[in-house]
């Protein structure tokens, strides 16, 4: 009995030990010389399948061997974080978002990429390279333009009594939205992604510069209190006090506002570049053929200021090579092959970061949207490009929300979380 | 006789020793270990740099941070008391409900009794999952289905379950103190969603104790002409007393850690103490005042760990 | 006409006593077959307004199919985090109702200079949230991890991997199980240890020839509730996970989905088929779970 025992307990430990012993053993036995781990977002741009194939074919090219890992955005930031603080990085290519590109500048995270991108960086438009710019060092090679473009649903503009074209500035838009509510044609006719996320500072920024403004001047001190930014944070308030913004807004990400608009429960809206794919795909949407994409509008205050009178806020990723890493050379190759304009050419559902192939006559006849995306992208605002940013954002998203839940009067929100940001 | 006495004493200690190292090193090495480490990092600033840590003497900066100069720390401890006393009352009265009636002779009890625990299987996650389906605030949702199939709902219109409207809004002394207090619509509907999941355990163990009570002391009772109300304070509740406050204590234990179903529906805007303190440490990388943080809860615990060994142990141990 | 009033009210009795439950089924069960019918809807007839679309008018089961399809990336990643989250589930259970049982068994029947602090901080270890650990555990591994990359080269690291898991695991599991098995060997009764010690059993004979085997019912209820508590884990999996290599599944579920997609027919389904483990146990095992909730509380 004993013996059955010890022996069924020995077997068993055993057991244990060999499930979890050799996955992990196996890896540096047959490690290859060169291999390389990355970290990409989940989006909907590239999916894995597509990057996988990509790491395939660099490895039969170069034979450096490419593992590639994908984390839901919101856990992206600490997993590049608790690989830089790692004595051998967990990673040694990562997807960054611009806003984290002063951050990690200034705590020397990654490392810049001047003297290897000289040769081509003049292909690449100013606004999306200079989001990775930092302390006059480029820290990540622009991989993704992300952007917010404009979504009307020509239909209901018909239905409310006019001829059916694009709102060129915000009053004009609040006009139709009335009209709308009145002959009932859509509840709520504005909805938005205005969830306590960085989200909602997407749309804050955009809106700030529909106003004529930024949220933050050149030295990173916040302005937003006054003039534009507070204008923009009133003008939310009005949208939601006079029932034309949808109170799910206030809940919702990207693709929930999506999800609103493409199910046509809302006339106008604010999105990233991926929505656009879903408006007339039959499988999902209730309103194909029905609505389309457009510059965003602005103030009729800021008419003039900016050339084609649109605002957008961006939502740039780079490549980035990680300061810790013992592959930087077999890093650089792949970051230099994944970003590179050929490849880009083949996702032109994505806005192609390199203007050679954004302004090819290619581009042109594969998507018939890129001249508005091309106009909107030189329009871009920032956000605040400062070292501590997420939690800036942060507080933004706090306060911004406290104004939306009527909680706080649109102004003193935005003193507080000015005086908090300082206080940092 | 006195040598074997000896021997048998010797063999004791050796054998406590065999059995309980492990599980002695296992919690100092992981627990204990990790508790004073987080006191250490909790008196310095710890920020993340290339290839490592560095930290910073602070000394109690942190903890009068936490105290006297962060109103979000208050806010979140407001929060998570609402939401464990609110939960705990919930839960306490849905499960001796159910209870009570599941202890009756029914006509497929055996079966009901095994669906009632289901509920209690679903891992967190997906109970997280589901619950935001379910709420979601636009017509595809299921509850604002529901209602409008029930006629509580008129057909255009749909409740934002998950939204933060402030409970009893028109009531003026009552919505500033649940505005005071962090209430949302989002909290309670979140609680009713880990309320579906957690009541069966309350209901089983409750099943478990009136299955004690002697049937015929409900005979003595109805031929003394007792009311029902009367029974079931004077019976069924003095028996269940000691289960209620064990209820009480340990779902407080687990309400108080509350974590993952707020995380994945809500994020970090509702800052329950446990989202704060994951956001400080983990979002903001403030290593040092997370650490202050989670000491505050170990050190609250251990508080009250004590209070329940002197309720409950006193003569046992 | 008194007993017809009488029976009268006893009918009434019953069929409010079937109503009632009935509606604790329906509470019961309508979120789950909610989360059954998301799981075969088409995504667009999912995105419908509800009133009229509670039932899909052409059922799929591509969800499900998709997470088995070799030639998907989400199958390889959804099928490495159900292994690995067996594994380690697996794994703690074992450990901790071995190390666990043993040291329950030591803290009941015998008595040492320590047992009443031994006791308070097995409670205490019982209550501790998790949360108050993860960021001294955070510093430590990546402490440890330097340690073992300078002395074995970057491959060997604890981060990420199932054996950090289970560790981390086994430390919240642990004093859970003492906790509960120690409630149990109270209630056990003496005598035949006794009489096997007077037989000449040693001590260690006695627990594994008589304990033991006579602990079956505690050690079956004590396992599940320790598998359970290990398959829902998701914070430390959260923050010490990043591929497949030791991703579980409550954190594939979480992460179903990203900035762009909210697609509830896959998620529903991954809830689905990771809701099926817990279920089986607490069907075959519903006894053992409830004494095993009771020992754990009431008795200990």
């Amino acid at each position: 009995m004993k013996k059955t025992l010890l022996m069924l307990t020995g077997i068993i430990l055993l057991l244990a030990l060999v499930s979890c012993g050799p996955k992990e053993a196996a890896g540096p036995a047959e490690a290859p010389a060169a291999e390389i781990n990355v970290l990409y977002m989940a989006q909907a741009a590239y999916q894995p399948e597509d990057v996988a194939g990509w790491a395939r074919l660099f490895t039969d090219v170069t034979g450096i061997k490419v593992n590639v890992d994908f984390v839901k955005y919101d856990e992206q930031h600490e997993k590049v974080v608790a690989s830089a603080i790692a004595a051998t990085p967990t990673y040694d290519v990562f997807s960054l978002d611009l806003i984290w590109t002063a951050e990690f500048a200034s705590k020397g995270f990654c490392v810049p990429l001047d003297d290897k991108i000289a040769g081509f960086k003049d292909d690449i438009p100013a606004p999306i390279m200079d989001a990775f710019v930092y302390d006059g060092k480029t820290w990540a090679m622009p991989f993704l333009a992300n952007f917010q473009l404009f979504f009307y649903n020509v239909n209901m503009i018909k239905r409310a009594g006019f001829p059916g074209a694009r709102p060129k500035t915000l009053e004009e838009m609040v006009e139709m939205m009335k009209a709308m509510k009145k002959r009932g044609i859509v509840e709520y006719p504005w909805t938005d992604s205005w969830n306590q996320k960085e989200g909602l500072t997407c749309e804050y920024v955009w809106l700030t510069g529909a106003f004529g403004g930024d949220t933050f001047d050149e030295n990173g001190k916040p302005i937003f209190n006054e003039g534009p930014g507070l204008k923009a944070l009133e003008f939310m308030v009005m949208l939601l006090k006079e029932g034309l913004a949808s109170p799910k807004s206030l809940t919702n990400d990207e693709p929930a506002a999506r999800d609103d608009f493409i199910a046509g429960q809302a006339a106008f809206t604010s999105n990233w570049t991926f929505q656009y794919g879903s408006l007339d795909d039959p499988e999902t949407s209730k309103i194909v053929g029905q609505a389309k994409m457009g510059l965003l509008p602005v103030s009729k205050d800021a008419l003039g200021k900016y050339p084609n009178d649109t605002a957008s806020v961006s939502g740039f990723q780079g490549a980035a090579i990680l300061a810790n890493s013992n592959n930087k050379e077999a890093a650089w190759k792949w970051l230099r092959f994944c970003t590179s304009p050929v490849l880009q050419r083949a996702y032109l559902t994505e806005m192609p970061v390199w203007t050679s192939v954004s302004t090819s006559a290619y581009a042109a006849t594969m998507d018939p949207v890129m001249d508005i995306k091309s106009k909107q992208i030189a329009n871009v605002h920032h956000r605040p490009r400062v070292p501590v940013y997420t939690e800036t954002s942060s507080i933004l998203q706090k306060y911004i929300h406290q104004a939306l839940t009527m909680k706080m009067a649109p102004k003193e929100a935005l003193d507080k979380a000015k005086a908090e940001i300082e206080a940092l | 006789m006195g040598s074997l006495m000896i021997y048998r004493e010797m063999s004791t200690r050796k054998l406590l020793l065999v059995l309980i190292l492990p599980a002695v090193i296992i919690i100092f090495l992981v627990i204990i270990g990790p508790i004073a480490f987080a006191f250490i990092l909790s008196i310095n600033q710890a920020t993340p740099r290339l290839g490592g840590i560095d930290l910073k003497w602070r000394g109690l900066l942190n903890y009068i941070h936490f105290f006297f100069q962060d109103p979000q720390f208050w806010l979140s401890v407001r929060i998570t008391m609402y939401f464990t006393i609110v939960s705990l009352a919930v839960e306490l009265v849905l499960g001796t409900g159910i209870a009570l009636v599941l202890n009756k002779n029914f006509w497929g009890r055996g079966f009901v009794r095994a669906v009632v625990l289901i509920p209690w299987a679903v891992p967190t996650v997906v109970n997280a999952r589901l619950w935001e389906w379910i709420y979601a605030g636009s017509s595809f949702g299921a509850l604002n289905g529901l209602l409008k199939v029930i006629g509580a709902l008129p057909e255009a219109k749909n409740i934002v379950w998950l939204g933060f409207d402030v409970p009893f809004a028109g009531v003026p002394l009552l919505s500033e103190f649940f505005s005071w207090m962090g209430v949302s619509r989002a909290l309670n509907m979140i609680i009713l969603a880990d309320t579906w999941k957690v009541t069966p355990l309350v209901v089983f163990l409750l099943l478990a104790g009136l299955q004690q009570i002697p049937e015929s002391l409900y005979e003595v009772a109805s031929i003394d002409g007792a009311n029902a109300w009367r029974k079931f304070w004077s019976i069924t509740y003095a028996y269940l007393k000691p289960v209620f406050l064990v209820i009480l204590v340990l779902r407080t234990m687990e309400l108080f850690r509350v974590f993952d179903i707020i995380y994945i529906l809500m994020q970090y805007s509702i800052r329950v103490v446990g989202i704060y303190t994951y956001e400080t440490g983990m979002k903001f990388l403030r290593f040092g005042k997370g650490s202050a943080l989670s000491f505050l809860v170990a050190m609250f615990i251990l508080a009250f760990t004590l209070l329940y060994i002197k309720l409950f142990y006193k003569e046992e141990i | 006409m008194m007993n017809i009033s009488l029976l009268n009210k006893k009918i009434l009795k019953r069929i409010g006593l079937y109503i009632l439950v009935i509606l604790i089924l329906l509470w019961t069960v309508l979120p789950l077959i909610w989360m059954f019918l998301s799981s075969i809807f088409p995504y667009k007839e999912l995105i419908s307004d509800r009133v009229d679309h509670w039932l899909p008018s052409k059922p799929t089961v591509r969800h499900y199919m998709s997470f088995f399809d070799p030639s998907k990336e989400i199958s390889s990643r959804f099928l490495a985090s159900l292994r690995n989250s067996m594994i380690v589930a697996s794994t703690t259970t074992i450990v901790c109702l071995f190390f666990g049982s043993l040291a329950a068994y030591a803290i009941v029947r015998i008595e040492f200079k320590f047992k009443k602090a031994m006791v308070m901080s097995l409670m205490f270890v019982r209550m501790l949230p998790t949360i108050t650990l993860i960021i001294p555990f955070f510093i430590i591994v990546n402490l440890i991890d330097t340690g073992l990359i300078a002395l074995f080269g970057g491959n060997v690291h604890l981060y990420d991997s199932k054996p950090l898991l289970i560790i981390l695991y086994i430390s919240f599991t642990l004093g859970f199980v003492i906790w509960i098995m120690r409630g149990f060997f109270l209630t056990m009764p003496r005598d035949l240890e006794d009489a096997a010690r007077i037989d000449g059993l040693s001590r260690l004979q006695t627990v594994f020839r008589i304990v033991l085997p006579l602990s079956s019912n505690g050690l079956i209820a004590t396992g599940v509730l320790a598998f359970l508590l290990a398959w829902d884990e998701f914070i430390l999996a959260l923050i010490f996970s990043r591929s497949d290599a030791a991703e579980t599944i409550p954190l594939f579920i979480a992460e179903l989905g990203s900035q762009y997609i909210h697609d509830f027919t896959q998620i529903s389904a991954a809830g689905v088929i990771a809701c099926i483990p817990p279920f089986v146990l607490v069907l075959i095992f519903q006894k053992f779970i409830v004494s095993g909730l009771t020992m754990g509380s009431v008795k200990g």
